[in-house]
């Protein structure tokens, strides 16, 4: 199983896991947060809370201390009650700020104003006489106090308390609900890996299945080949794997069968090729030892003269020769010369091939026309394999021509290969040269225009078969093309292409000018 | 008397070396280069024995093989070939071609062979003729006999030869069974 099928399985399972992880970090910081706030909140009114108890502590010491001063009428009493002043204002100041709601704001301005009026009581009763003084600070001591400092302090202090509750019971409520959402948080999280895991596993089971199939077809296939071969029909992965484990076992083994039978394939058709071969070189062979070994017999079966005659000689010379020529072209053949590209002009060396040829066109009373063009045309090429490729060419046009027939030699630039022609690739665009041999003798019958280029494929008594299939070697060494057809002038056309070579004309410095037209540098 | 052979081949000088060789006082050698030829040469010329390649430019030896022998039945072709393929040796051989031999050509054997195609042409062509049937033919060998005895084995030939059916000559040596059988040839030939 690759990466990616791998993560294909894994990615939403992934996905769902990092969206639970998120969702946990999420509620966690949140309840963190709210703690905190709740916590702030408690702390806020227990505070407010204790305050106000300090207050009733120093209300009860002030009333402590009036109703001393009643009983003993010592005014140090009253003094004292002047010194707790301060610290009872500092405290009413502090529970202000401690107040959370309007209500509390109320009831600590209560105190205040109490407190305040208090004060000026106290004031007040220093220039009073001593029963009107008495009777003032006894309604003091015993209900203003109480009615109007305490009674409000101490419902603040209840006040603190409800919120406190109020407080404490949400954070109750918000604890359950956090116990019920982590709960479902939980369990929708096992259901949904129970879930997901169970889609996973049906998909691998999918996969195993389908590899199963594929299995199970690739040894249906293996028996057809090598016999049968069980596997066992379960789809778990241990069947599975042995299954493929034995696959590759016979997979290598008919690899191996296959690569065996290639090879003796090969063998067999270099076999047959060399069987072939022989027989041609047998037939080219017999053939002209057929007069040397009648006119050897005939002259050592003569009794008197000479043994053999001018005549005689000559023809078993030409035999010879021939019989040596059948050998050279078997050689060429079976172990090709190396190619020996240089730049030259392929017109001079065309010509030269027209010029050997020419006297025996004269003799046959043929008419041998070169449509060449004026500038010499540089290209890259052995002179050697394109004289024997177009010499070929005319030779086998001459063996087919009557007397007055016509063979045309044309070359032409061409920036297209012809449509024919073995190889077919995509260099459509290529400059090149066309050398086009065209005669007016009988064609080449439309069904063997492909074949003529095979080895030994001749239609000639003379002739090992082989020139034509010479002849597609060499152009296809210069990365050429050559192609048959019948032609404009109603016998056999053969074009040739071959390759403008882009190097050597860009190597003399201009690539968009024609090689053709140029001069080497 | 003299015979004529034709020569088939594509190569002149395949053609000159067999009629260097086999050419002689009794023996007229003509020539041709393609089964075209060649079969023109047979209706015209009518050789007695023809050596023809297997490989000619125009046509297969064994196709111009049987075109030659629907002009001239009795004419004993010898066939020649570069190529030792049994299958074509026993085509040939199975189509009634004379003799079929492997280039390079061996003069003796040669010589032999179209020798004894000669010959088998000589039989085959100077029929042997009923007494009364002599002034017809000057080439032709007669029987002589003109007693019961021969009358009735004139009757017999004369109801057998246009059969096509093997007969058995028996005889004693030197009573000239060959001259019967050559008789009974004859006429089935006459006859068809």
């Amino acid at each position: 199983m690759n990466r990616y099928s791998t993560f294909r399985y894994i990615l939403p399972q992934l996905g769902m896991s990092l969206f639970f992880i998120a969702l946990g970090a999420w509620a966690t910081w949140n309840v963190h947060r709210h703690q905190i706030s709740v916590s702030e909140v408690i702390a806020n009114e227990v505070e407010g809370m204790v305050i106000l108890h300090n207050l009733h502590i120093k209300m009860r010491e002030v009333r402590y201390q009036l109703n001393q001063y009643l009983r003993f009428s010592n005014t140090e009493h009253l003094q004292k009650i002047e010194e707790l002043e301060q610290d009872t204002e500092k405290l009413i100041e502090a529970a202000r700020l401690h107040t959370t709601d309007e209500e509390q704001l109320k009831k600590i301005v209560q105190v205040a104003e109490g407190y305040e009026s208090f004060r000026n009581q106290l004031i007040a009763v220093k220039q009073m006489g001593n029963e009107e003084k008495n009777a003032v600070l006894k309604h003091l001591a015993d209900s203003h106090i109480d009615a109007l400092i305490l009674d409000p302090a101490q419902e603040c202090v209840r006040q603190h308390e409800k919120i406190v509750e109020r407080t404490n019971n949400s954070y109750r409520g918000t604890a359950r609900r956090l116990i019920q959402g982590f709960f479902w948080l939980g369990m929708t999280g096992c259901v949904a890996g129970v879930l997901f895991g169970w889609a996973i596993a049906r998909g691998l089971q999918r996969s195993l299945w389908e590899m199963h199939l594929s299995v199970t077809g690739t040894v249906d296939k293996l028996d057809e080949v090598i016999g049968p071969f069980h596997t066992s029909n379960a789809t778990t992965p241990d069947a599975i794997r042995s299954g493929l484990t034995e696959i590759e076992r016979r997979v290598v083994h008919v690899v191996e069968q296959l690569h065996e039978r290639e090879k003796e394939l090969l063998h067999n058709e270099q076999l047959a090729s060399m069987g072939k071969l022989a027989a041609a070189l047998a037939h080219e062979m017999r053939n002209p030892l057929t007069p040397m070994k009648m006119l050897v017999q005939l002259a050592s079966s003569r009794t008197t003269g000479p043994g053999l005659d001018t005549r005689e000689l000559q023809i078993l010379a030409e035999e010879i020769e021939r019989l040596e020529r059948a050998i050279q072209t078997f050689l060429d053949f079976a172990r090709p010369p190396t190619l020996e590209k240089r730049t030259g002009d392929l017109c001079a060396s065309l010509n030269d091939s027209v010029k050997l040829i020419s006297s025996r066109c004269r003799a046959q009373d043929i008419q041998l026309v070169t449509n060449f063009p004026t500038e010499p045309c540089w290209i890259q090429f052995d002179a050697t394999q394109i004289k024997q490729l177009l010499l070929n060419l005319l030779l086998n046009a001459l063996d087919e021509l009557k007397p007055q027939g016509k063979i045309v030699v044309a070359i032409h630039r061409s920036l297209e290969r012809p449509p024919q022609g073995r190889r077919k690739e995509a260099e459509i665009s290529r400059p090149g040269i066309l050398l086009v041999v065209s005669d007016n003798g009988p064609g080449i019958p439309t069904d063997s225009l492909e074949k003529i280029f095979e080895p030994f494929a001749t239609y000639k008594e003379h002739g090992t078969g082989l020139g034509l299939a010479i002849c597609r070697r060499i152009v296809e060494a210069h990365g050429g093309t050559i192609a048959a057809r019948n032609g404009a002038l109603g016998g056999a056309e053969f074009v040739v292409w071959l390759p403008l070579d882009i190097q050597a004309s860009s190597s003399q410095g201009n690539v968009a000018q024609p090689a053709l037209m140029k001069e080497p540098s | 008397m003299n015979m004529t052979l034709l020569v088939v081949d594509d190569e002149p000088n395949i053609v000159f070396t067999v009629e260097r060789c086999l050419a002689s006082p009794t023996l007229r050698v003509i020539t041709a280069t393609n089964a075209r030829e060649g079969i023109e040469a047979v209706r015209r010329e009518r050789p007695d024995v023809v050596l023809l390649d297997y490989r000619l430019p125009d046509q297969n030896g064994l196709d111009a093989f049987l075109v030659m022998r629907k002009i001239d039945p009795r004419l004993p072709v010898v066939i020649m070939t570069a190529y030792s393929k049994t299958d074509t040796a026993i085509e040939a051989m199975s189509r009634g071609v004379f003799e079929y031999l492997l280039k390079p050509l061996d003069l003796p054997t040669l010589q032999r062979v179209i020798a004894k195609a000669q010959e088998i042409s000589r039989l085959q062509r100077v029929p042997a003729v009923l007494p009364e049937e002599m002034d017809t033919d000057s080439e032709a060998e007669p029987i002589v006999g003109q007693s019961t005895v021969m009358q009735e084995i004139y009757k017999t030939i004369g109801r057998i030869a246009p059969h096509d059916s093997p007969v058995l000559i028996l005889g004693e040596s030197g009573t000239g069974k060959e001259l019967i059988a050559r008789a009974i040839y004859h006429y089935s030939v006459s006859a068809q």
